[in-house]
């Protein structure tokens, strides 16, 4: 396990491979060749399987230190890589799986970063190309109070596809709740309104099960921008093999299972608690008296999902949109330009009052008339 | 004549005197007041005017209930013949003799009346009906007494009568917000209302207008803004669920007990009525119906 830092090459003319999601296959970036997952598994046919780098040491090591008294990046979590390419260093974060060399833009999956209790069991490719995503990320964008730097071809250049992490729970529950619910009839007699109460002890039981619920499994990600670009489509689960990775920036997990579960804990026992509620029907009003929902049995499968992330800066706020490489769902609180918001009120405030002055003028004077 | 005979006419007379009493207000001048035509609109028994101002009296009556849609009629006696205890009998019997005929226009029979009272020495104005209530506040009954009193105090009788008839077109403007005055004046009040309700609605507009544009320019704004926010934490997991690994385990419903709850409904009526210093004190007259009205000495 020395070198296992690879990229892909073309076995007709030693381009870079990379994974092309229009035709979910590798291509060459050169002469356009396409590989599937058999051609790049058999390293005899294709050179694909070239080791590129070296194994990545500490960085701390290596005798860096930090830049600055006041940064929060420790050299302890930094790998330092260099590419045989062009023998630049490249430092990383200690969690990252797949990169580019910035000076060469060599596609580098680091594989010695996913081995052990860090291979994912499945990945989803992405199936959405950079130019999709382009298209996808303006239509989202055109919002009213959009600063105008945001829709700039340099700022959309930004966007990077990139593996996240996820924890996928399959878990079953069961549940059992007992509501006091109550049948409403009004009626009047005289001056009075007579309402009568039936009241009921309802009692509701089920049980149900749970696929492949995704929980990120990254702590530099926003756990709610990763939920609202769901949902996944998890019939295009395929079973992890590195070379999916190549051409995007990938990560591996830095919160384990037993962290996330209570995420996918707080769902499943909603998602169960919904559904026993909506089968009681027929009463006006309820009040819950008993809950008591549990999960039997959950276990975690790891996995990389496919998403294109820009990270952004705006009047020195972060901003991230997410866009769901698999189906398209994009996310991310939009900033918002305070010139745009302030013209937009006054615009519609002017207007209103105008009109509503108008009116009540014209009232006005039909009255005195 | 025997002594039972004269004890008998005796009996008799105080039995009749007795019934006599009791059926009516009007004793022994019953047929002159009571069952008059109403469409005549003075009454002067007491003989106190011409002919000639009795048809102009009863003339200006005919205008007066035309103008201002209620009853208005003067009535002149000089034997007040009531048979009942009152401490005004001047304005008991004006209220009997309205009612008794059968005096006022409409549902609420609104009158306004005139009683010379040669008998008690008294002069007495009677208001009826609710339209007549809001035009004859007690302050103006007060007002028309001072205006009479100076003819009355003179003998002055027709002039008496014509100057309660001027009060009458003064006041009588027909009850519209309240107000009472004159017709020129209501005119002139309403083209001041006008004007004033012109000014307050231009007032009221700009400001109204202005909260509003704020309002809607908010509204939308942040109607616009909302749109720029997009991230949420899913709150369940329905997408990820087994299909049909739902199965029901328990499911029952048991009738617990039965409670009723009552309400009284509030119902609004109208009501309301001149308020402030507009006010007009109202009593039951002998024949039960309400009347407003005051007397004086001359």
């Amino acid at each position: 396990m020395e070198n296992l830092n690879q990229n892909y090459r073309c076995s007709n003319c030693g381009g870079e491979l990379g994974w092309d999601a229009a035709a979910g296959k590798w291509k060459c970036r050169f002469c356009d060749a396409e590989f599937d997952l058999a051609d790049m598994q058999e390293s005899g046919k294709t050179e694909y399987h070239e080791d590129n780098y070296e194994k990545g040491r500490n960085a701390a090591e290596l005798g860096y230190k930090k830049s600055t008294d006041d940064t929060m990046v420790d050299p302890a979590d930094l790998k330092v890589y260099k590419c045989r390419y062009c023998g630049a260093e490249i430092i990383t974060d200690k969690n990252t799986a797949a990169t580019f060399c910035v000076y060469c833009n060599n596609p580098i999956v680091v594989e010695e970063q996913l081995v052990e209790g860090f291979r994912p069991k499945y990945v989803i490719p992405f199936a959405q190309t950079k130019k999709e995503v382009k298209t996808k990320y303006l239509e989202f964008i055109k919002k009213p109070f959009t600063p105008d730097s945001f829709m700039t071809e340099e700022h959309i250049e930004k966007i990077k596809g990139v593996y996240i992490p996820f924890w996928l729970y399959n878990a079953e529950a069961t549940g059992h709740m007992e509501l006091e619910c109550e049948k409403i009839q009004t009626r009047r007699s005289g001056n009075t309104e007579i309402t009568d109460h039936d009241v009921y002890q309802v009692v509701r039981g089920g049980k149900i099960a749970f696929d492949h619920i995704p929980v990120d499994a990254s702590s530099k990600t926003d756990n709610a921008l990763m939920d609202s670009i769901e949902p996944f489509d998890l019939t295009k689960l395929v079973k992890f093999e590195m070379p999916y990775l190549a051409g995007f920036l990938a990560e591996r997990y830095d919160e384990d299972d037993r962290t996330c579960y209570g995420r996918a804990k707080t769902r499943i026992t909603n998602t169960l608690e919904n559904k026993l509620n909506s089968l009681v029907t027929g009463y006006q009003s309820r009040t819950v008296r008993q809950k008591n929902i549990q999960v039997d049995r959950c276990d975690a499968e790891y996995a990389l999902l496919p998403v294109w992330l820009l990270y952004t800066k705006y009047e020195g706020k972060d901003y991230t949109f997410a866009m769901n490489g698999e189906s398209g769902v994009m996310c991310g609180d939009i900033p918002v330009d305070k010139g745009k918001m302030r013209k937009c009120f006054f615009k519609y405030s002017i207007i209103t009052t105008a009109i509503s002055f108008l009116v009540s003028l014209v009232i006005a004077f039909v009255s005195l008339i | 004549m025997s002594k039972s005979r004269f004890i008998s006419a005796i009996l008799g007379m105080i039995t009749a005197s007795v019934l006599f009493q009791g059926t009516g207000f009007f004793s022994y001048a019953e047929e002159s007041y009571r069952n008059v035509d109403t469409v005549q609109k003075i009454y002067d028994y007491a003989d106190l005017l011409t002919s000639d101002e009795e048809a102009e009296v009863q003339k200006e009556c005919e205008r007066l209930i035309q103008s201002y849609g209620y009853d208005v009629f003067v009535v002149t006696i000089d034997e007040n013949d009531i048979s009942y205890a009152s401490e005004d009998r001047s304005l008991s019997f004006l209220e009997d003799f309205g009612d008794q005929n059968g005096f006022g226009l409409g549902d609420e029979q609104n009158y306004v009346a005139f009683l010379i009272d040669m008998d008690e020495r008294q002069y007495s104005i009677d208001v009826k009906g609710e339209t007549c209530f809001l035009i004859y506040s007690d302050q103006i009954q007060e007002q028309i007494l001072d205006d009479v009193y100076y003819d009355m105090k003179n003998g002055d009788y027709p002039g008496a009568v014509w100057t309660f008839l001027e009060n009458v077109d003064e006041r009588g403007i027909k009850q519209v917000s309240g107000f009472v005055g004159t017709a020129e004046e209501y005119e002139e009040y309403e083209r001041e209302l006008k004007r004033e309700t012109f000014w307050g609605s231009v007032l009221m507009s700009v400001f109204g207008s202005v909260l509003l544009g704020c309002i809607v320019g908010a509204i939308v704004t942040f109607s616009k803004r909302m749109k720029s926010k997009t991230v949420y934490t899913s709150k369940d997991a329905s997408n990820y669920v087994e299909e049909g690994s739902f199965k029901r385990t328990e499911n029952s419903d048991q009738f617990i007990r039965r409670y009723k709850t009552t309400r009284v409904i509030q119902t609004s009526s109208g009501g309301g009525g001149g308020g402030g210093s507009h006010h007009t004190t109202t009593h039951r007259s002998s024949g039960g119906s309400s009347h407003s009205g005051r007397s004086r000495s001359f």
